[in-house]
């Protein structure tokens, strides 16, 4: 029995201009793993390293050292990506095509196919309030649209680890609720979700479990018993303000 | 398979969503007019004329789609940063690279066959005024057969170099490069090293050789003279120059491939 | 309503400034541009440049060509040597964009004999147009037209012309050809050429005419082989035609088919009062 995510030691450089082609350490030595059905938060502050860990687990970036396993395979595998969905910051699809195709082109390559592909697409447009607009382009679709696209692709098809980067940015308060909901019912159905947000509020609501990133480092895990006790607000600073 | 076919889908989808493409048709209508205007230019040999407007606009329109096409989807993908997200997709890096191409390279096709048969019965009409010379109609059909190998080969190194730059309009820069060299190479070879010039520095001989050695010869692929003129022209030949473009455009995909496989998407 | 009357104004003003200052300017960009016909690049840079378009390239410079020429024509019947250096040019140009593109030949051609006389910068072309093009009777028959016409070289007139009706099958040119050949004095070709065109020729007047000049070339070639036999003999001309008659070289002075008599010229070349051309005959 695998675990979701696996990381020890991670670490990972990049090469910038700025620091006279130095390099800029993005994670220094992370360790950390999810569980299968586990729903686990990623907090910190703008540049903490939050997008990069996400980026290492999808295999679009490699680690300079230490080691990562998703679902038991190396990231970046065929066999992971199929087991697995991703929602960008800020989602940007091809805006000639339309949410149904998009939808409709994601199911396919999950091994949906037919009828219930047809299915699936509708019911997930619906949950997300685009079923009217799903034959209009992308490029007419407003910021909150794209993100109710985004939760639809990340959602259909039930996979089995949902990777959700700042997943609420640009809902209005509805959309944050429809957001919330389909997570936990995600959750609760199988999924295990790994999502990142600067909003505290959110990740309490939803999470188990929650990691603090700072300048690249895990600062803490803080488990289930002590979210319950105290608000990850103050946790959250208190841990950043020993650095 | 399967994957590839779902990713060329979708390309050619954006390609054909393209406003560019939507204009195109449109010129491609006013252009129909641009035949009899040459028609009525014309002082002998009416249907080799007729024809070679036929070929060489056929050959202009797809050559600038496919950079229109490139830079719109590339654009999309590295600048906007939408192949992170595709990257994270079930789809293999290797068929993000391959559907691309089959995706560009059907647009392609269908352009290319769309203008000559559009053009077909114009053409017809017109040369029965004057035939004054023959027209070869195998010849006109398998003319795109050659304009589809040079684009292959385009899209196979536009798609190279978006691996290996940041930018897209880098790319599509360099894709233009190798064609405007990929066209002058022979000319350029002969004129330096045929003993036309006068005498050139030794680094200049190298460069001008090793540059044939490396780029694709993309004037091989120009046979519209060949066709319009009925000039010997081998099935031989003909399926030698199809084999070039055609092994040439794999090997440089599979190199894209590779590459692809560990570059980081940031 | 605002926003329709500002349209509408700026509608009529673009319709204002395209009947007025634009045609001025046209007319002095048109004039320019008889300028910029001279300005051609080498041939080799003009051909890399045209890339994949260089029957369209080859096609316009053609055009332009054309356009030029026939306007110095509405300004002055004889053209200005400048004409012929532009001329020249393009041909050279064109001629290296496209190689096979028959109609810059053709005005090449017309224009550098006729206009200025340079028949040899003509026949150049010529013979680059029948390099690519061997199977045009049409190139042939025009160098041919240029030996014979302009240079009074019958021989290769005769030769060339000779060339396109092989390529042709033209009894027209087969017989125009002989009788150039004749001028030159090949007259066993010109009568090969003939017997040949005899058994091609499909309409009967046509092949009564044919067989008539062929029956006048025997005579001839009969005549000159008496010639021939004198000079061996004597080492010398004959005087005149009865010699040969006296010498016994001949039986008698053979009869010229078309009325006329046959005679020998200083240098002892047969010839005839008729000199081969039907005389028109009418019948009452």
């Amino acid at each position: 029995m695998y675990r979701s995510v696996e990381i020890s030691s991670l670490t990972k450089y990049y090469k910038t201009k700025e620091l006279g082609l130095k390099k800029f350490k993005a994670l220094n030595n992370v360790s950390l793993s999810v569980d299968k059905g586990e729903s686990f938060g990623l907090i910190g502050l703008n540049g903490a390293g939050k997008s990069t860990l996400i980026k290492l687990i999808l295999g679009i970036i490699f680690p300079d050292a230490g080691e990562i396993r998703v679902m038991g395979e190396l990231p970046g595998e065929i066999l992971v990506k199929r087991k697995l969905s991703y929602l960008p910051e800020n989602p940007s699809f091809y805006e000639s095509l339309n949410a149904e195709e998009i939808l409709n082109f994601i199911g396919r390559l999950r091994g949906f196919s037919g009828k219930d592909l047809n299915k699936r697409v509708r019911e997930i447009l619906d949950k997300v309030g685009l079923y009217a607009h799903r034959k209009k382009l992308l490029r007419k679709y407003s910021r909150g649209m794209l993100q109710r696209l985004g939760l639809a692709q990340a959602f259909i098809g039930n996979p089995e680890l949902v990777i959700l980067d700042e997943p609420l940015n640009g809902l209005d308060p509805l959309g944050r609720k429809m957001a919330r909901d389909l997570i936990i019912e995600a959750n609760k159905e199988g999924s295990t979700i790994f999502f990142t947000s600067h909003i505290l509020e959110d990740i309490e609501k939803i999470c188990s479990r929650v990691g603090i990133l700072h300048k690249g480092e895990l600062l803490k895990i803080v488990e289930a018993p002590e979210l319950q006790e105290k608000p990850l607000e103050d946790i959250f600073l208190g841990v950043i303000e020993q650095q | 398979m399967r994957d590839i076919l779902e990713f060329t889908r979708i390309t050619l989808k954006q390609s054909t969503r393209l406003r560019a493409f939507y204009s195109a048709f449109v010129i491609t209508l006013v252009s129909l007019i641009g035949l009899f205007v040459i028609y009525s230019f014309s002082m002998f040999e009416i249907p080799r004329i007729l024809e070679s407007y036929v070929l060489s606009y056929t050959n202009f329109i797809v050559l600038l789609m496919v950079f229109f096409t490139l830079f719109s989807l590339l654009q999309y993908d590295i600048d906007r940063k939408t192949l992170q997200y595709v990257i994270a997709l079930p789809l293999r890096r290797r068929d993000y690279i391959v559907g691309r191409y089959l995706g560009i390279m059907c647009f392609s096709a269908i352009i290319a066959y769309g203008i000559i048969v559009l053009f077909y019965p114009f053409l017809i009409l017109l040369m029965k005024q004057r035939p004054d010379a023959p027209f070869n109609v195998v010849r006109y059909f398998t003319y795109p057969l050659f304009l589809l190998a040079e684009v292959s080969l385009i899209i196979s190194f536009a798609l190279l170099f978006t691996t290996l730059s940041t930018k897209s309009i880098i790319s599509v820069i360099s894709t233009v490069g190798v064609y405007l060299i990929g066209h002058s190479l022979d000319e350029v070879k002969e004129f330096l090293l045929g003993g036309h010039a006068q005498e050139i520095p030794l680094f200049s001989k190298i460069l001008v050789k090793g540059a044939w050695y490396i780029f694709p010869n993309l004037s091989l692929f120009d046979v519209k003279l060949r066709m319009v003129y009925n000039l010997q022209f081998s099935f031989e030949e003909a399926l030698m120059i199809i084999i070039y473009g055609i092994g040439y455009t794999l090997a440089v995909l599979v190199i894209t491939c590779a590459l692809f496989e560990r570059k980081e998407i940031l | 309503m605002r926003r329709l009357i500002i349209i509408l104004l700026s509608v009529t003003f673009i319709f204002v400034i395209n009947l007025t200052i634009m045609p001025s300017l046209s007319r002095k960009h048109r004039n320019l541009k008889k300028e910029y016909i001279k300005l051609f690049f080498s041939p080799s840079f003009e051909k890399w440049s045209a890339f994949e378009w260089r029957t369209m390239k080859g096609f316009f410079h053609t055009v332009n060509l054309r356009v030029y020429l026939g306007k110095l024509r509405e300004e002055t019947p004889v053209l200005p040597p400048e004409a012929e250096t532009v001329i020249v040019k393009a041909t050279e140009v064109v001629s290296c964009i496209n190689p096979y593109y028959y109609d810059i030949y053709y005005i090449a051609n017309g224009f550098l004999t006729w206009d200025f006389g340079n028949v040899e910068m003509a026949n150049k072309f010529l013979f680059k147009a029948i390099k690519y093009r061997p199977r045009d009777w049409f190139f042939y028959f025009l160098l041919g037209f240029n030996y014979f016409y302009f240079l009074k070289d019958y021989k290769k007139g005769g030769f060339y012309i000779k060339k396109a009706a092989e390529i042709r099958r033209s009894p027209f040119l087969s017989s125009l050809a002989a009788r150039l050949m004749y001028a030159s004095g090949r007259t066993e070709v010109a009568i090969q050429i003939l017997r040949s065109m005899i058994k091609n020729a499909k309409e009967e007047g046509w092949r009564k005419s044919l067989s008539k000049r062929l029956k006048a070339l025997e005579r001839v070639l009969l005549i000159e082989k008496a010639v021939e036999q004198y000079r061996l003999k004597f080492h010398k001309n004959p005087r005149d035609i009865n010699e040969l008659v006296d010498k016994g070289l001949l039986k008698e002075i053979p009869e010229d088919p078309y009325g006329g008599i046959f005679y020998l010229d200083e240098d002892g070349m047969v010839k005839t009062t008729s000199n081969f051309t039907e005389r028109f005959q009418r019948t009452p």
